[in-house]
C-alpha cells in the first residue's frame, strides 16, 4: 500500500504539473484528491489494514494529500500569472492617442510673469506698489529730476492729455515710466522704504516688431541707511538666478538716466552661451537688461527723504523685453492685441 | 559716432599690449557702450598695390585688355576693362580670396583665378566702388599713382584703412559735451589707461593774430541764444579739393570731404567737439550783423537747399538788410554758403544755447552734427581754441591765406570756477567697497580734476566737465566709482527688512481671479488703453467721461478707455474668425473724467462670452462661480435695473454687496453693439470693479453641521408665463414651508403644446428636519403648500387637473 501511495504522488505531482488551464487543473484535482478520487480509494481501503500499518499508511495518505494540495496551489498561481500575461498580450491601447484635456484657461504672459516677479521680490522682503497710469508731469519728470529742458518731455516721445493743466503739477502725461511710483511711495511710507512697482507704461513712439506704445515695467526701489551699489548687484544676480531657475551673472556698465547717480546699465550673463559669446548676446557674453543706480539726492528730496541720513539704488526694467527673451517671442504686437492663437500657446 | 584709433593715437598714448577689442571693453565698462569695433583692413584682405608693366590688347573681346601686373612678390596677368589704364600706373588690385562688389552693386563675392575670354586673370584691378571706396566715375579704375608707393603694398596701408573703428553708442553720452569729439575719449582713455595725453599747440598761430584789421561788428538782441561767440576774417582763400589726408580722415569715420574749408570745420568738430562755420564773407554785406530770434514770416534757403519757413524759436544770424543768413547752431543759410568762388571767409566758434539749439533743430527736423553737439551744453571755453585750431589748419593748407583782423570775442557766460566738497566715505559707502582717499584722490586727477583739502576734498571741475554734467557731490561719486570698475563691486545681499512689506490685497485679490478664470477655461488678454471716438460711439459709451489725448499716434487711438467693453469685443470679433467658442478675460485700468486733474483709475475685470448655444448662462455660471470663491462676503445678483447702454436692457444683471454697493453688471450686448463690431455672435459680456471686490470685508466661512436626519424629496413641475423669473419661483417654493432645505431647478420646456408664452420649470425640492426623520404626512403638507402658493402667484402644477 505504501507502494502504491509513492506511485500514486508520483504520477499525481507530473499531472498536475502538467495542467495547461485552471479547467484542466481542476479536473485533475477531483481526479486524485475528489470524493471519488484515487487517493479517496486508497484511503477508503485503510481500515482493512492491520492496528500496526494504520497509522504509517494514515500518516503517508495524509502527507502525499497535503503535498498535491499545495502542489495544486502552486500550479494555480502559475496558470494565472500565465493567464493574466496572456491576456495583457492580447489586449492594446492606443496610447498616443491624445489626452482629454481638461478645459482650463490660459493667463496671458505679462501678468503671469508679472506674478513670478512679485513673488520673487516678496522673498526677498520687497512690496508690490502701484500708481496711476495718468500721471502729471511733476511726478513723471520733474520729481525725477529731469527738467523740463530733457528731450523725453517733447511731444515726440510722450503722450499728452487733451485739456489738462495745474499750477503745480504742469500738464498731464501717461506715465512714460513705472518711475512716478518711487515718488508716490517715498512720499506716503517714507523711508526705509523696499519696492517693487510693475505696470505698463506709455511712449508715444512708432510701432513696430520691437517698439509698441505700451508696454509693462517693473520698478525697484530699495532706500534705507547703508544700502550700496552692492547691495544692487546681490539682488538682482539673486532675481534672476531665481526667476531663469539657473545661475546667473550681472554687471554694471556706466549708464545715464537723471534721477540716478552714478547711473548705470545692468547686464546679466547670456543664458544660452553662459557668457561665452554667441549670436544671441552679439557674442559679448552679456544680455542688456536695464537701467539702474543711486537714487539723485534731488529725487530723495522729492520723496520728502533725507538724504543725508539715507541712500539708495531704483531700477527699472521691461518686463515686456523680458517675456519677450524668456518665451523667444519675434513681434512684441502679439502681446496686446487679443490674439488667442497667440495667447492660448502659453 | 565713429571713432577712429589712429585719430585717437594723434592725442594719446596707447599700452601698446591693449588690444582694440580690450580698449573697446575699456571704453564700454567705464565710460560709454561701444556699439562695435571694426576692423578696417578686414575688408582689405588680400588686396595689394600694383604696378602695371605690360599692356595690350585682349585677341578675344575689344572692351578688354590684358595687364601683367607687378604685385611685389611677382607679376601677374590680370584682365581689365577699365579704358584708363596705362604703363606704370598704380592700381588697386583684388587678388584671389579678396571680397568685391561686383561693378559696384550687390553683395560681396570671393574672387577666384579665372580665365576671361580665354586669358588667365589673376584677380582684379578695382574700380573705387568695387571696394568701397566711394562712386567711381564710369567704373573707371582706381588710380593710385600719387600715393607714389612699391607695387606689393597691402592696400589697406596705402588707403590709410588699416585702421579700427569705435562705433560709440550716442545715447550713452548725451551728458557727457566732452566726449563728442576724438580728442574727449583721447582725454578718457588716458584717465582709463594710464596713457599719456598730447596737447594740441596752438600757440604759435595765436601769436600769429593781428591786434587790428578787419572785423564784424555784432549786436546782440537776444542773449539768452549763445554763451560765447568768437569769429575771424581770413581773407585770400583759395577754395580746393582737401589734400589726401585730410579727405581720408574725415572718410575714415564716414564724413564727406566738400571742399578745403568745409573739411577743415568738420575736422576739428571731430577732433575737440567744437562745431564751426565758415561764411562767404563777401556774401555778408557790410559786416554788421545782427544775433537774433527769427521772426514768422522769415524765410531761409539753408545749405541742403531746403527753404525754411522760420519761427520765433529759430536763433538766427542776420546782416545789414536784416537777411537771415544761418540758423545759429543748426545749419548754414546756402546764401552765405562757402563755394568755389569764395576768396574771403568769416569763421564762426560760438556756443550756443542748449535747448535753444534742441528746439530748434527739432523744430525743423534738421540733426545736423553740429546741433546734436550743442544741445549736449558745450564747454563754451573751447569755442576760441576751437578756431585758433582751425586757423592754423587753413594756413597749412592755404599758406597764402592772411587773417585779416583781431578775434571777434563775445562772453555770455558764469566764467567762476566750479568747486565741489567731496565726502571720501561717502564714495565708500555708496561702492559697499574702502576705497582709501588716495585712490580717490589719483581717480579724480586722472581725470583732470583738481584735489585740494582733506575730509571733505574740495574739487575743482574742469571747465569741460562743469557744464551740466559735474555739479554736485554724487556724479563725482560717480566718476571715482566707474574709473575705479564697477566690476569691483561685490554682489551682496541687503538683510531682510524688521518691518514687514506693505502688504498689498488688490494684487493678490488680482492674481487671485486670473487664477480662478483660468480654471474655468478661460484666457487672458491684454489690450490698449485707448480706442477711437467711432469705437466710443459704438459702444454706446458716453463721450464725456472720456479723457482725450493731445498728440496720439492714430485716430484708433485718441481716447482713453472708460470701459474694457470696446477693445474687448474688437477681440471677440476678431478670434471669431478662427474659433467658434470663445471666453476671455482682460483686468486693467479704467480712467474716468471726474472733474479734477488726475481722473479716477480702477481696476476693472471684463469677461466676454461668446460663440456658445447660451452664452448669458455660461457667463452667468462663471460669474456664479467666480463671485463664490473670489469673494469673501455674499454678493447678490440682482435683475439690472439700470445697465450701462451697451447692455441689452432686457437682458442684463447688476451684482452688489450686502451695502447695496454695486460692484459689476453683466448681460447680452446690446444688438446695435453687436451690430456696429460686425459680431456674428451674440456676446454676453461683464464687468466687475476689481478695487470694489478688493475692498469687501472677509470674514471665515462658518461650519454647519452635517445632517443627522435623511432628507426628503419631491418634483414639481410648474406652468407659468414666460416672463416671470424663475427666481420668483424658487422664492415661493421656498417660503412655502419651513422644511424646505434646497429648491433646484432641473428643467425648462417651452413648447406651443404648453399654450403660448407659457413655460414649464421643473424643480427637486428637498425637505430635512435636525430634529427627526420626516414622513409622508410631512411631504403632502409640504407639497400642498407649495402648489397653493404657486398658484396665487398664477402658475399651475403640470399634471394636476
Amino acid at each position: 500500500m505504501q507502494h502504491q501511495l509513492q506511485e500514486l504522488r508520483t504520477e499525481a505531482l507530473q499531472k498536475i504539473q502538467n495542467c495547461k488551464s485552471q479547467a484542466e487543473l481542476l479536473e485533475t484535482e477531483k481526479a486524485y484528491l475528489g470524493k471519488t478520487g484515487s487517493l479517496q480509494e486508497i484511503l477508503k481501503s485503510v481500515k482493512d489494514l492491520s492496528a500496526d500499518k494504520k497509522p504509517v499508511i494514515g500518516k503517508l495518505s495524509n502527507e502525499v494529500k497535503k503535498e498535491l494540495e499545495a502542489e495544486i496551489e502552486l500550479q494555480k498561481q502559475t496558470l494565472k500569472k500565465l493567464e493574466i500575461e496572456a491576456k495583457l498580450n492580447s489586449e492594446f491601447l492606443d496610447v498616443t492617442l491624445p489626452g482629454q484635456k481638461p478645459e482650463i484657461g490660459h493667463l496671458h504672459l505679462i501678468p503671469q510673469t508679472q506674478k513670478e516677479v512679485e513673488e520673487i521680490f516678496a522673498e526677498l522682503g520687497f512690496a508690490v506698489m502701484d500708481g496711476p497710469e495718468v500721471e502729471s508731469e511733476y511726478y513723471n519728470f520733474e520729481a525725477l529730476n529731469i527738467p523740463d529742458t530733457h528731450p523725453a518731455r517733447d511731444m515726440q516721445d510722450t503722450f499728452f492729455l487733451d485739456n489738462k493743466l495745474d499750477d503745480e503739477h504742469g500738464r498731464m502725461v501717461l506715465r512714460t515710466h513705472t518711475s512716478p511710483v518711487q515718488i508716490r511711495s517715498m512720499l506716503t511710507h517714507g523711508a526705509p522704504l523696499r519696492i517693487i512697482a510693475p505696470g505698463r507704461v506709455f511712449r508715444y513712439e512708432a510701432t513696430d516688431a520691437s517698439h509698441d506704445a505700451i508696454f509693462h515695467q517693473v520698478e525697484g526701489l530699495l532706500i534705507d541707511e547703508n544700502i550700496s551699489l552692492a547691495h544692487l548687484k546681490g539682488v538682482m544676480a539673486e532675481f534672476l538666478t531665481r526667476l531663469f531657475g539657473q545661475k546667473v551673472k550681472v554687471r554694471f556698465r556706466p549708464g545715464y538716466f537723471p534721477f540716478v547717480e552714478p547711473g548705470l546699465e545692468l547686464d546679466f550673463s547670456c543664458l544660452l552661451c553662459n557668457g561665452g559669446g554667441c549670436r544671441v548676446c552679439k557674442q559679448s557674453g552679456w544680455v542688456e537688461f536695464m537701467g539702474a543706480g543711486m537714487v539723485h539726492p534731488n529725487v530723495l528730496k522729492a520723496g520728502g527723504i533725507d538724504s543725508e541720513k539715507y541712500q539708495g539704488w531704483a531700477f527699472g526694467f521691461g518686463l515686456t523685453r523680458l517675456v519677450m527673451m524668456k518665451h523667444k517671442i519675434t513681434d512684441i504686437r502679439y502681446l496686446m492685441n487679443g490674439d488667442l492663437r497667440f495667447i492660448n500657446q502659453f | 559716432m565713429k571713432l577712429s584709433l589712429k585719430w585717437l593715437k594723434e592725442y594719446v598714448e596707447i599700452p601698446e599690449h591693449l588690444t582694440a577689442e580690450q580698449l573697446g571693453n575699456l571704453i564700454t565698462l567705464h565710460t560709454a557702450e561701444v556699439d562695435s569695433v571694426d576692423n578696417t583692413s578686414e575688408a582689405f584682405a588680400d588686396m595689394v598695390v600694383g604696378k602695371i608693366t605690360e599692356l595690350k590688347p585682349h585677341p578675344n573681346a575689344d572692351k578688354l585688355r590684358i595687364t601683367t601686373t607687378d604685385i611685389g612678390s611677382k607679376k601677374v596677368q590680370i584682365v581689365c576693362g577699365g579704358s584708363n589704364l596705362y604703363m606704370n600706373q598704380l592700381v588697386a588690385i583684388a587678388l584671389p580670396g579678396s571680397k568685391v562688389k561686383w561693378h559696384g552693386e550687390g553683395d560681396l563675392i570671393t574672387l577666384e583665378a579665372t580665365t576671361i575670354r580665354g586669358e588667365e586673370s589673376f584677380g582684379m584691378i578695382c574700380a573705387s566702388d568695387e571696394i568701397g571706396m566711394g562712386p567711381s566715375k564710369d567704373h573707371e579704375i582706381m588710380d593710385l599713382t600719387y600715393l607714389e608707393l612699391a607695387a606689393g603694398t597691402p592696400l589697406d596701408k596705402a588707403l590709410n584703412k588699416d585702421d579700427i573703428l569705435f562705433d560709440i553708442d550716442n545715447k550713452a553720452i548725451t551728458h557727457r559735451p566732452d566726449l563728442w569729439s576724438h580728442y574727449g575719449f583721447a582725454r578718457e582713455i588716458s584717465a582709463l589707461t594710464g596713457g599719456k595725453l598730447k596737447t594740441i599747440d596752438v600757440s604759435e598761430i595765436e601769436s600769429k593774430i593781428p591786434s587790428k584789421g578787419e572785423q564784424i561788428k555784432l549786436k546782440v538782441s537776444n542773449p539768452e541764444i549763445l554763451k560765447k561767440w568768437s569769429s575771424i576774417i581770413v581773407n585770400n582763400i583759395q577754395i580746393q579739393e582737401s589734400p589726401v589726408w585730410l579727405k581720408e580722415k574725415l572718410e575714415s569715420i564716414g564724413a564727406r570731404s566738400v571742399n578745403n574749408i568745409v573739411d577743415i570745420t568738420n575736422l576739428v568738430m571731430f577732433e575737440l567737439g567744437q562745431p564751426l562755420h565758415a561764411y562767404d564773407k563777401n556774401l555778408l554785406g557790410d559786416l554788421n550783423l545782427e544775433i537774433r530770434f527769427a521772426k514768422k514770416s522769415e524765410k531761409l534757403e539753408t545749405l541742403d537747399h531746403k527753404e525754411r519757413e522760420l519761427t520765433e524759436i529759430d536763433p538766427i544770424l542776420v546782416n545789414s538788410d536784416q537777411k537771415p543768413v544761418i540758423i545759429l547752431g543748426v545749419m548754414g543759410g546756402a546764401n552765405s554758403e562757402v563755394s568755389e568762388g569764395t576768396t574771403s571767409i568769416l569763421l564762426e566758434s560760438a556756443c550756443f544755447d542748449a535747448v535753444t539749439i534742441r528746439k530748434s533743430s527739432t523744430y525743423h527736423g534738421l540733426r545736423s552734427d553740429a546741433s546734436q553737439r550743442f544741445e549736449k551744453s558745450l564747454d563754451p571755453n573751447q569755442a576760441v581754441k576751437g578756431l585758433l585750431r582751425a586757423l592754423q589748419l587753413i594756413l597749412e593748407i592755404c599758406p597764402e591765406a592772411t587773417i585779416a583782423g583781431p578775434i571777434t570775442e563775445m562772453d555770455f557766460f558764469d566764467k567762476k570756477d566750479l568747486k565741489i566738497e567731496l565726502d571720501p566715505n561717502k564714495v565708500s559707502k555708496y561702492l559697499g567697497i574702502d576705497l582709501p582717499e588716495s585712490q580717490i584722490q589719483e581717480i579724480l586727477e586722472s581725470l583732470e580734476f583738481k584735489v585740494e583739502g582733506k575730509n571733505p576734498f574740495v574739487v575743482s571741475i574742469p571747465t569741460f566737465r562743469a557744464n551740466k554734467d559735474i555739479l554736485t557731490e554724487v556724479d563725482l561719486i560717480e566718476e571715482v566709482v566707474r574709473i575705479y570698475g564697477y566690476e569691483k563691486i561685490e554682489e551682496l545681499l541687503p538683510s531682510l527688512p524688521t518691518k514687514s512689506p506693505i502688504q498689498n490685497l488688490a494684487r493678490k485679490r488680482e492674481h487671485q481671479a486670473r487664477n480662478v478664470l483660468k480654471s474655468y477655461g478661460l484666457s487672458e488678454v491684454l489690450n490698449y488703453s485707448f480706442y477711437s471716438e467711432k469705437n466710443l460711439k459704438d459702444s454706446l459709451l458716453d463721450e464725456k467721461n472720456h479723457l482725450q489725448l493731445k498728440n496720439y499716434l492714430s485716430e484708433e487711438q485718441t481716447h482713453l478707455r472708460t470701459s474694457l467693453v470696446t477693445n474687448i469685443l474688437k477681440n471677440c470679433a476678431e478670434n471669431l474668425k478662427q474659433f467658434s467658442e470663445i471666453k476671455i478675460f482682460e483686468i486693467g485700468r479704467t480712467y474716468i473724467e471726474n472733474g479734477q486733474f488726475f481722473p479716477t483709475e480702477e481696476d476693472k475685470l471684463a469677461i466676454a462670452v461668446t460663440g456658445n448655444k447660451n452664452n448669458f448662462a455660461v457667463l452667468k455660471g462663471i460669474l456664479e462661480g467666480f463671485m463664490q470663491e473670489f469673494s469673501q462676503e455674499p454678493l447678490e445678483i440682482i435683475v439690472a435695473l439700470e445697465t450701462p447702454n451697451y447692455l441689452h436692457p432686457r437682458k442684463s444683471i447688476q451684482i452688489t454687496n450686502s451695502e447695496n454697493i454695486e460692484i459689476g453688471f453683466a448681460g447680452v450686448i446690446h444688438p446695435l453693439v453687436q451690430e456696429n463690431f460686425k459680431l456674428d455672435s451674440e456676446v454676453a459680456y461683464a464687468e466687475i470693479n476689481l478695487a470694489r471686490l478688493t475692498h469687501q470685508k472677509t470674514y471665515a466661512k462658518q461650519f454647519s453641521p452635517i445632517a443627522k436626519f435623511p432628507g426628503i424629496e419631491f418634483d414639481l413641475s410648474i406652468l407659468v408665463s414666460k416672463n416671470v423669473y424663475a427666481e420668483t419661483l424658487v422664492k415661493t417654493l421656498n417660503e412655502s414651508s419651513d422644511l424646505i432645505h434646497t429648491v433646484q431647478l432641473f428643467d425648462i420646456y417651452e413648447d406651443a403644446s404648453l399654450g403660448q408664452d407659457q413655460k414649464a420649470l421643473a424643480f427637486k425640492i428637498e425637505l430635512r428636519s435636525d430634529e427627526r426623520t420626516l414622513t409622508e404626512n410631512d411631504l403632502a403638507q409640504a407639497r400642498d403648500n407649495c402648489i397653493a402658493n404657486i398658484n396665487k402667484i398664477g402658475g399651475t402644477i403640470r399634471g394636476q387637473v
